[in-house]
């Protein structure tokens, strides 16, 4: 079942990592993982993390940081409706392990697949994506994710990132169900300082990640407007 | 930790969970009002990126309306104690909606209520 489990996986992301191994400063300094280096990883597997109390998996936040001369935060006006969200306002998701890799997948109203690269290469220059290229080590039981490469339009805080914005999260496991999730975003053009939140994730058990394409009934149309056709 | 029960994750969620709406303003929605409708569902469309509960609502005079009425993906339901299933077409239910600022037949989910007296609940928060 995990082998099969591990299959769907490279099937699912296989254009994305088709597209990294373009990257070849990046993969230069990777050094290559065996399935007993993936056995010793701590198990994240198996359900869904989630923000412990919300049981959601977007990230509310205290009052940012901010820069006392920014611009009108924009309005969210014009957007491709389907558009997600993106890292940090998203977070947590089911674990999936590759040899080089771990996937933290989720769906809310599409499907977020991120990859972590766990085998030591770099960033590199990734093409940017709304959750980023990520990569990530062990320090003791605690995953640590170093998270570059976003779209500008990704936002902190409600103001694009322009695509500075860095994120470190710390997954540090308190049992088999509970996680202390720290994750901090650093965004000189829009944050005074790194600014740290402090999330307890839990596990979901029953929760599984699943197929969610947001264009399948949209009703929401420019300037705000409603479909209510109602289906036949 | 234990694993918490479904009916205890859905009553969590009841209480605690807002509602992200990635979508549109959440202005559209008069959320200082709440209006109480009493109707058969219609249909229950379980799609992305959100749900819709379509209500037959009599009228004093001419044919039923249809209301349609806005909730969130099905992941989120199903994190909230929702399934496919809870709402069948046929099925007498009373809905609590936040309704649309224009008047039409629409509004935004709060929670539902069914002859036995159960209900289901979806929280709503502004857009920030």
């Amino acid at each position: 079942m995990k082998i099969a489990a591990l299959l769907v996986v490279f099937a699912l992301v296989g254009a994305i990592s088709a597209r990294a191994q373009d990257n070849p400063a990046s993969v230069a300094s990777a050094h290559p993982l065996t399935w007993s280096d993936v056995a010793k990883w701590p198990d994240f597997t198996g359900g869904e993390w989630t923000i412990a109390g919300s049981h959601v998996n977007t990230l509310s936040t205290g009052p940012a940081p901010l820069r006392s001369d920014l611009p009108p935060k924009p309005k969210r006006t014009g957007l491709n409706p389907c558009a997600p969200q993106g890292l940090p306002q998203f977070v947590g998701g089911e674990f999936f392990y590759s040899k080089n890799s771990m996937f933290l997948m989720t769906d809310w109203d599409y499907l977020v697949v991120r990859r972590i690269y766990m085998d030591g290469r770099i960033h590199g220059d990734p093409d940017p994506t709304y959750f980023g290229h990520s990569i990530g080590h062990w320090e003791g039981n605690t995953l640590v994710v170093d998270t570059v490469g976003l779209l500008p339009d990704v936002p902190v805080a409600g103001y694009p990132g322009n695509g500075v914005t860095h994120i470190v999260e710390r997954y540090a496991p308190i049992d088999r169900d509970d996680i202390n999730y720290t994750i901090t975003i650093i965004n000189p053009q829009i944050l005074t300082r790194p600014w740290v939140i402090k999330k307890h994730l839990v596990r979901l058990p029953t929760l599984e990640v699943a197929e969610a394409f947001c264009d399948q009934n949209v009703r929401n149309g420019a300037g705000d407007t409603i479909d209510l056709t109602p289906p036949p | 930790m234990k694993l918490p029960s479904a009916l205890a994750i859905a009553l969590l969620l009841a209480a605690v969970a807002p509602q992200a709406q990635a979508h549109h303003s959440f202005g559209v929605f008069n959320t200082a009002k709440t209006v109480t409708l009493q109707g058969t569902v219609y249909r229950f469309q379980w799609t992305n990126p959100h749900s819709w509960l379509w209500l037959s609502v009599a009228q004093t005079a001419g044919p039923p309306k249809i209301w349609g009425i806005e909730t969130g993906s099905p992941t989120m339901l199903l994190r909230r104690g929702l399934e496919r299933e809870t709402f069948q077409p046929g099925d007498k239910v009373s809905v609590d909606i936040h309704p649309l600022r224009d008047g039409r037949s629409g509004g935004n989910f709060i929670r539902a209520t069914f002859p036995d007296g159960h209900s289901v609940a979806v929280i709503v928060q502004k857009e920030k």
